[in-house]
């Protein structure tokens, strides 16, 4: 591993290194009073002297009075938004000389570097990987975004009441899955940034960049940072026999109760950095051409699971205990890892402040009463 | 940083033209087509795979594939109008064409009954997924110790592949019994429910493979049934109904526990399925 | 199957005590019908227990205005007729080969009067009896589900 200690020019450099190469560089910027993930040119579309302060059903952004640019955790949107866009045409399809004309449509091609990548979001961006790439069939879009794409981590240097990566045990310091990785180190007024090499790509662009070598005492600081955001943490996840504990239980009260609150908005598959049901929807246009469409879809909704002209999960219980059971304990068993990476979007952005942890403790907790 | 290298990217989501080569009714609201690749492949499967099957402009839906596994030159699909696309496969004419892709999913395990009793049990349009798996078993019969087909319908009017029907019954190949839940007095079959059937027909339950498809309680019953007189229940296979768009395992829609239908299904013994088979709204 | 066949197969007739076994095997006789002919009648006495060994015979019940209604048909191995156990002894239903059928009859006056006195052979009939009346009424219960979609009507 190389590393370099650069200041917040050498942070705007990188993303014009980037940019020089082709890339089209996201990050976390400034939109609507919260911190989203959007196309970013230089570093000062970093948001300069944010947080972000999160509870159950609440997100509001507030002035550090620093000059930190990574003083926050995950926002609204995740990297599932450019890897597994919303809407991606799939098919066109023509009528002509008596006979349907398919043709499939080419995935964008999209040169993209990722700016920020939180050790929850590496995981699961590696999540996604095995849903859409681990099997026989891969998928066409997402292989042709994820390919080419470099990945700038950032570890944390604070963690929101929501956030439970610890005890998911995906963070909060990255440990692979990225070609650099940044940590802030923040004394006082001055603001640098530790970059530390995770490929060969990632070495690469250090050469081209301007800083310093980092001394014991940058890595000692680095570290502090990351404990400092270990302990800022919020409630933990129990993950200790989760599968069996929902699995087993489809019966449990607590499904009902949590189905008197919750909504079925669908909010929390949005937000989920993981979550990646789709579904298909067909247009024809004026001129007769028809187009198939693959949607972000959400088993909140009735349509999800509709058979026949019903649908099979109706009640709001057997949808929330479906996407949770799927979430904490069947995605093992499909994928061989939790599908929580700790995250806390899922929290944050439910209307209703619906704790995932929450519900897990009432649910182990009968169990051992 | 860069991903996993695909294997090789299957190009899962465009189908290929079929034409529709003839329509036939079979009840009031079923039709089975044939159909032919307008680029000549065959079509290969297993007895029990389905393909999707996409209606210009109104969409795509899975449907079982219903015809004979050994000749692919045609594929054989039995349709009833429920929904917008089916209703639309309902009014197809050749030389309509409609788009194909697959086939998806697990078949029916005949090796399972080799040297063994088979009994195939069918509950509805049920009988249309199993189909092929009864011409594949009655073209390796010499392989198969007794074979049966106890099939239910709601009505007379409501059977399938009444000229098969009366050819299996003729032969001595196949034991053959139906029975409808409401009769005409003039009906020759029986009446009752089709697990009554199942003390007719001859099975040696310890040496006994059993395919089982129908309405999700009726298979249930079936299993149950079979299992309380001594079927193994991991020789008792069925096949489970899910909503599917994409049938490759990406759209998450046919989740039923930890299986997606399209892929580990639809068919799976019901020892697998377990105790889901009893969890309202899985 | 055989009226022979039907003897040793049926769990009714099967694991009797010897002097049970023995009276069944007195008062059972063979008994057949051409398609079509009434069994028994709606209402009427029911003064037999049968057995059926062969062909198909089905329950039926008057609607009156029209056509009879087929309730369900029983094969080889069923028994036909459970009333012939329980008071007031009268058929609920009526029975009428739909093929050649052979059935093996015994007297169901004989029969409760030997129960009244042979306590083995009594709690082996109720629970026979029993047992097919459970089966039947989940069978029906089956079919008030209407689980087959679609139809005619």
């Amino acid at each position: 591993m190389t590393a370099l200690v650069v200041s917040a020019k050498g942070l705007d450099d990188l993303i014009r290194t980037l940019k020089d190469d082709g890339y089209s560089v996201i990050g976390p910027s400034l939109t609507d009073n919260a911190i989203v993930l959007a196309r970013i040119d230089s570093g000062s579309d970093l948001p300069l002297g944010w947080t972000d302060v999160q509870g159950p059903g609440s997100y509001r952004l507030e002035k550090t009075g620093d000059s930190s640019r990574f003083s926050y955790n995950v926002g609204p949107t995740s990297w599932k938004r450019f890897l597994h866009p919303p809407a991606v045409e799939l098919v066109r399809i023509r009528r002509r000389d008596g006979t349907l004309q398919f043709s499939q449509s080419d995935p964008e091609t999209h040169r993209m570097a990722f700016i920020g990548v939180r050790a929850c979001e590496l995981a699961a961006i590696a999540i996604q990987d095995e849903v859409f790439l681990g099997s026989r069939t891969v998928d066409r879009t997402y292989s042709a975004r994820r390919n080419d794409l470099l990945i700038v981590a950032v570890n944390c240097g604070v963690a929101g009441a929501n956030c439970f990566c610890a005890s998911m045990g995906t963070g909060p310091r990255c440990m692979s899955g990225f070609d650099l990785v940044v940590t802030e180190i923040i004394d006082g007024d001055r603001v640098e940034y530790l970059i530390e090499s995770g490929s060969l790509a990632g070495i690469e662009l250090l050469t081209r960049l301007d800083g310093r070598v980092p001394q014991p005492e940058d890595k000692t600081n680095a570290d502090l940072a990351v404990t400092k955001a270990e302990k800022m943490m919020g409630r933990a996840m129990s993950t200790s026999g989760i599968r069996d504990l929902l699995v087993n239980q489809p019966d449990h009260p607590r499904w009902a109760e949590v189905a008197q609150r919750c909504l079925t908005c669908g909010n929390c598959t949005m937000a989920c950095p993981t979550c990646f049901c789709t579904t298909t929807t067909d247009a024809v246009t004026l001129d007769g051409e028809a187009i198939r469409t693959r949607k972000w879809d959400s088993c909140f909704s009735l349509d999800f699971s509709g058979l026949h002209g019903h649908a099979v999960r109706s009640s709001s219980l057997s949808r929330y205990r479906q996407w949770m059971t799927h979430k904490l304990a069947t995605w093992h068993d499909q994928f061989g890892t939790s599908g929580c990476v700790g995250c806390g979007r899922c929290i944050t952005w439910c209307p209703v402040g619906i704790d995932i942890r929450e519900e897990v403790a009432a649910i182990g907790e009968e169990l051992l009463a | 940083m860069t991903a996993l290298a695909p294997l090789a990217p299957i190009e899962a989501m465009l189908p290929i033209p079929f034409r529709v080569i003839s329509v036939s009714k079979e009840t009031s609201d079923t039709v089975t087509l044939v159909l032919e690749a307008m680029n000549g492949a065959p079509t290969r499967f297993e007895p029990g795979q389905f393909m999707m099957m996409y209606v210009f402009g109104v969409g795509e839906v899975p449907i079982s594939i219903s015809g004979n596994p050994r000749v692919p030159r045609t594929l054989v699909q039995t349709v009833r109008a429920v929904g917008a696309v089916t209703n639309a496969i309902c009014g197809l004419q050749p030389p309509d064409v409609v788009g194909i892709r697959g086939p998806y999913g697990t078949g029916w395990p005949l090796d399972e009954a080799v040297g063994r009793d088979l009994v195939i049990v069918a509950g509805g349009i049920g009988l249309a997924p199993l189909r092929p798996a009864i011409i594949e078993a009655l073209a390796r019969r010499s392989e198969i110790r007794n074979l049966s087909l106890l099939y239910g319908a709601r009505t007379p009017a409501d059977i399938l592949y009444k000229d098969d029907l009366l050819g299996w019954e003729a032969s001595s190949e196949i034991e053959v019994e139906v029975t409808v839940d409401r009769a005409p007095s003039d009906w020759w079959g029986d009446v009752g429910v089709v697990t009554r059937l199942l003390p007719r027909v001859g099975f040696d339950p310890p040496l006994t493979t059993a395919f089982v498809c129908g309405p999700e309680v009726m298979m249930r019953v079936v299993a149950r049934e079979m299992r309380d007189v001594g079927v193994a229940p991991d020789r008792i296979f069925m096949s489970i109904e899910r909503n599917m768009k994409c049938g490759v395992g990406f759209c998450g829609h046919c989740q039923y526990g930890s299986d997606f239908i399209c892929k580990s299904g639809p068919i799976g013994s019901f020892s697998a399925f377990g105790n889901r088979l009893t969890v309202d709204e899985i | 199957m055989t009226v022979q066949e039907l003897k040793r197969n049926s769990p009714i007739l099967r694991g009797l005590p010897p002097s049970s076994a023995s009276f069944m095997e007195a008062v059972g006789r063979e008994t057949t019908f051409e398609p079509g002919s009434l069994i028994f009648e709606e209402d009427g006495p029911a003064d037999t227990f049968y057995l059926v060994a062969s062909g198909k015979v089905g329950l039926e019940i008057s609607l009156h205005t029209g056509p009879p209604a087929l309730i369900e048909t029983l094969g080889s191995g069923d028994m036909l007729g459970l009333s012939w156990l329980f008071p007031p002894h009268r058929w609920s239903w009526r029975a009428r080969s739909l093929t050649h059928t052979t059935l093996l009859a015994f007297d169901a006056e004989s029969l409760r009067n030997r129960c009244a006195s042979d306590a083995d052979l009594a709690l082996h009939m109720y629970q026979a009896v029993a047992a097919e009346a459970v089966r039947r009424l989940h069978a029906t219960r089956m079919r008030l589900l209407d689980i087959y979609p679609g139809g005619d009507e």
